[in-house]
């Protein structure tokens, strides 16, 4: 998959094809294969811990998705 | 009719001055004239670790324990405003039975 | 509590009931107070016994809000500098006249330079923290919003640590906040004990816990231990203080650890299903052995392990972090080491630990949320984002540091206009070396300053003033904590109106309307709120008024519950979904994924040679019940309790320079010298100066150069710039060196 593809993904895609690649392949295997480092996957907020890709759920104020926890959200 | 008084707990009267500027405000005192004004008390190192430092607000003669307030169903400024909620007010005897409960850094003032 | 909160006395006085905030400053505390208002001006403020958290307490700086409001040196009128920069000259405009000014401008330096040539400045506590980040993003455009605090030490690095290890809002310990009937509640539990760390909640009533709470605990049977290099008023009260060397907290919370993993006191059942790298955790804490912490921190070995075995035995034993967390180049890794020790000890979100806010909620969230209104690329030029991605992450802000190197440098690009709301950071407040940034700041060619008095920065600086209301004079809401763990939210009242001042929303929504009107459909404050509070809550802005607190119900271990991730699974809104005990993020920022300790920059182990100059570890910025930082010196009432900046110095070593209580003496180190008045005290270490911070003289020439004498007691010109940690956060505020010698002039 060359970068551009990978990137337009959406975060659960892009998850979920990390962690195929991962099952059979390294971390510098992926970075190569899709042309990002490891700093620029952590700046959208995927990190590789333990053989298995990670997606930070939160991304700060990066992000301006409700959070899901909302008061309204936890007491309805 | 029973004597009042101000019953403070000055194991819990943490400095704040709030007493002196609230009874400020209530009797429009100038400054450097006081209804209530705070001493301190320490600090000193008893034995290594043991220190004591008591804040302890003392009522003066301009002290009316707020009977314009009282009389409103409302409690003195001092006691309203102290941030430890270290004041009290009522009938002396009462305040006896409570200083004796606690047993310990209690102060009582009749003004 | 009642639901008529406005109301006429017999004598034609009004009384509104309020929540108060700011200006003048502090955090949003919320307490609950009336104002008594006759012929349009306050008269009276006392404190509301129906408040469910305050109950009718009421500190000076509330009860004196009559002589701040009416004040004669008050600003009340928007104005325009009609002489050179520093000189008073000014001229009253018409608010009208004022926003044509500075659109023309911004429009000016959006066009020829790019809307990130202006900068945004904001201060700390003040309501403008929930205003300052849409203003910068919503109303003007610019990405660069600035806390100018070196190592953007104040809150912000607890916050972003929580973010990262435990992906919630703020930990707070739980004073039964969210309770109507409070302590009593059933599903409450009293704290054992509550460790207090780098912090006199007393005086600070941090990010809006009620400070007070404390004692209300510690009566009902709360014991308190504290951390701090001071003994403090509340240290006298508490069963232990651990008074160590200022800046080596770290130290002392891996040392505790360390007691507490090896002695088998930490909950297994915890620690197993919602941790991740505790193995790792423990392989480190092991380099900390307490003979080992004790000879680092000067705390005794013993009470170090009696500490620590407090601590993971009392149920509950929530701990609460202090500003020394952030004041302190290796406070990332102090916070990691507190949130570790609060996690493995089975405290967090239960009943009497520490509650967890969602990660931004109500305002808080809006107000990062402005910033999607900004283009990527316009975004990715925010200052200092790309090199300090663990600060940038969590914080909508710029870095710092990098601002003032960018203000001197012109590099990335040159900065132009800056616009300084609630802040007066050329006084010892939020900056690091304000004599640099004075001379960085000249180089902006327009500025607009917000505030309620003349500060030295805004007579510095502004070109355009625009004046502030106090919290009696504006409607809004109070939440604590910012939205980052609303305990309970309250009505801002407007009773009465002083000249012509606007609230920064009203601000915020004036000059959106006129350059980004697609952003901003409200027309008043009121209808903003509504806004904000229906979707969320279901009730507007005069509801809330009429209910006066509004205290949201509360939720223990959400973890367990799956209500704290965004996929609703049970466990934490983190990397790994666990409290991270190892860091993922850290070490993807090239930082030690554990926490370690760090020898302060300077001090007698770091720097020997210089510590024989300057013999004296330098401690700074204890809090006062009179004031907020550079705030309230105007106020007579207040200056008689307070009247001068405060250095605290052990007799015994006060004794061997000659020194006596009350004498003014300088404190000088390699960076700058500043004037202190001495206070004698044995509740410091002899090796150990205290200095106050935040003073200038509103008394004192206003022009240049003296800037109301802000230059003559500063303690911040001795704080160096950058001495920041791996991450991008924390500065020495709090653990320096210096000399102190006795002021002849």
């Amino acid at each position: 998959m060359t970068k551009e593809e990978f990137l337009k993904l959406d975060d659960a895609g892009k998850l979920s094809f990390l962690n195929s690649e991962a099952a059979t392949k390294d971390f510098a295997q992926i970075s190569a294969e899709i042309g990002m480092t490891k700093a620029e996957l952590g700046k959208i907020g995927f990190y590789y811990v333990g053989n298995k890709f990670l997606l930070k759920p939160m991304k700060g104020y990066g992000t301006t998705e409700r959070s899901g926890n909302e008061y309204k959200d936890r007491f309805k | 009719m029973s004597q009042y008084g101000l019953l403070i707990d000055y194991e819990y009267c943490t400095g704040c001055h709030s007493c002196e500027v609230s009874c400020k405000n209530e009797k429009k005192l100038g400054r450097g004239v006081y209804g209530i004004k705070l001493a301190e008390i320490g600090p000193f190192e008893i034995t290594p670790g043991n220190w004591e430092w008591n804040y302890i607000p003392s009522p003066t003669k301009l002290c009316d324990l707020c009977a314009d307030r009282i009389e409103k169903g409302e409690k003195p400024a001092c006691v309203l405003h102290c941030l430890g909620l270290a004041m009290d007010y009522g009938p002396v005897e009462e305040l006896a039975k409570k200083m004796a409960a606690k047993g310990k850094k209690m102060v009582m003032f009749v003004p | 509590m009642e639901k008529e909160w406005k109301k006429q006395q017999p004598d034609g006085t009004i009384t509104v009931r309020t929540c108060g905030w700011s200006p003048p400053g502090d955090h949003p505390v919320g307490c609950g107070m009336k104002l008594h208002i006759k012929d349009g001006k306050l008269v009276k403020v006392e404190g509301d016994p129906e408040h469910p958290i305050s109950q009718g307490r009421l500190c000076v700086r509330c009860l004196t809000l009559p002589e701040y409001v009416h004040h004669p040196q008050r600003i009340i009128y928007p104005m325009k500098r009609v002489g050179k920069r520093g000189e008073d000259k000014w001229q009253r405009i018409s608010w009208d006249e004022a926003m044509d000014i500075i659109c023309d401008k911004i429009r000016h330096y959006t066009d020829n330079y790019g809307a990130e040539s202006i900068i945004v400045f904001g201060g700390t506590g003040r309501e403008a923290c929930l205003y300052y980040y849409p203003l910068a993003f919503s109303s003007i455009g610019t990405p660069n919003c600035c806390y100018p605090l070196s190592g953007w030490s104040c809150y912000g690095p607890r916050c972003s640590i929580t973010d990262y290890i435990l992906g919630a809002g703020y930990p707070e310990i739980d004073f039964a906040g969210y309770y109507p009937d409070r302590y009593d509640n059933p599903n409450y539990k009293l704290p054992e004990y509550i460790v207090i760390w780098g912090k006199n909640p007393l005086m600070s009533n941090p990010d809006g816990f009620y400070g007070h709470s404390i004692i209300d605990m510690m009566k009902r049977g709360t014991k308190i231990i504290c951390v701090d290099p001071r003994i403090h008023w509340l240290g006298t009260r508490a069963e232990h203080v651990l008074q160590l060397r200022p800046g080596t907290d770290t130290a002392l919370a891996l040392g505790l650890l360390n007691v507490i993993i090896n002695e088998d006191l930490y909950d297994h059942e915890f620690v197993e299903k919602w941790t991740y790298g505790f193995e790792e955790l423990k392989e480190r804490v092991q380099e900390y052995p307490p003979e080992k912490v004790a000879e680092i921190t000067w705390v005794p070995k013993e009470q170090i392990i009696e500490v620590a075995r407090i601590i993971g035995t009392a149920k509950p034993c929530p701990i609460q972090w202090g500003l020394a967390v952030d004041e302190n180049p290796n406070g990332v890794q102090l916070g990691h080491a507190i949130l570790a020790l609060i996690a493995i000890t089975g405290n967090l979100d239960v009943p009497g630990g520490i509650t967890i806010g969602p990660p931004a909620a109500l305002m808080g969230k809006w107000r990062m949320e402005t910033r999607s209104q900004l283009p990527d690329e316009l975004w990715a030029k925010r200052i200092g984002a790309e090199e300090w991605p663990a600060l940038s992450t969590a914080m909508a802000t710029t870095h710092p540091d990098e601002t003032l190197d960018t203000l001197e440098t012109g590099k990335p690009y040159k900065l132009r206009m800056g616009w300084f709301n609630s802040t007066n950071f050329i006084s010892a407040t939020c900056s690091a070396q304000p004599d640099r940034w004075y001379r960085a700041l000249q180089s902006l060619e327009f500025n607009v300053v917000q505030d309620t008095f003349m500060t030295p920065t805004a007579m510095a600086f502004a070109d355009i003033f625009l004046p502030l209301p106090t919290f009696a004079e504006h409607d809004g809401v109070v939440l604590t904590h910012f939205g980052r763990n609303a305990i309970f939210m309250g009505a801002m009242n407007k009773a009465f109106e002083v000249g012509e001042c606007k609230s920064d929303i009203e601000v915020c929504i004036e000059l959106g309307k006129r350059l980004h009107p697609e952003h901003w459909p409200w027309d008043t404050a009121e209808e903003f709120f509504n806004d904000q509070l229906k979707p969320e809550f279901g009730f507007d802005f005069n509801d809330l008024r009429e209910k006066g607190v509004f205290q949201p119900p509360y939720e223990y271990k959400k973890y367990e519950k799956g209500l704290l991730r965004f996929d609703g699974e049970p466990g934490f809104n983190t990397v790994t979904g666990m409290v991270e005990l190892c860091s993922t993020l850290f070490e993807a920022w090239g930082e030690d994924p554990l926490p370690y300790y760090q020898e302060p920059h300077y001090s007698p182990y770091s720097t020997p040679e210089l510590f024989k100059e300057y013999p004296f570890i330098l401690t700074t910025g204890a809090r006062a019940f009179t004031s907020f930082h550079s705030e309230h010196r105007q106020v007579p009432s207040l200056r008689e309790i307070t009247p001068d900046p405060i250095v605290e110095i052990n007799p015994e070593a006060a004794e061997k320079l000659g020194i006596k209580d009350g004498d003014w003496v300088y404190l000088e180190n390699m960076f700058g010298k500043c004037k202190q008045k001495v206070k004698l005290t044995k509740t410091i270490n002899p090796k150990v100066v205290h200095a106050s911070h935040g003073w200038w003289y509103p008394e004192k020439p206003a022009e240049e150069p003296s800037l109301f004498g802000v230059w003559e007691s500063n303690i911040n010109t001795l704080i160096p710039h950058k001495h920041i940690g791996k991450l991008g956060f924390g500065a020495p505020f709090k653990c320096l060196i210096c000399k102190v010698y006795k002021a002849e002039d």
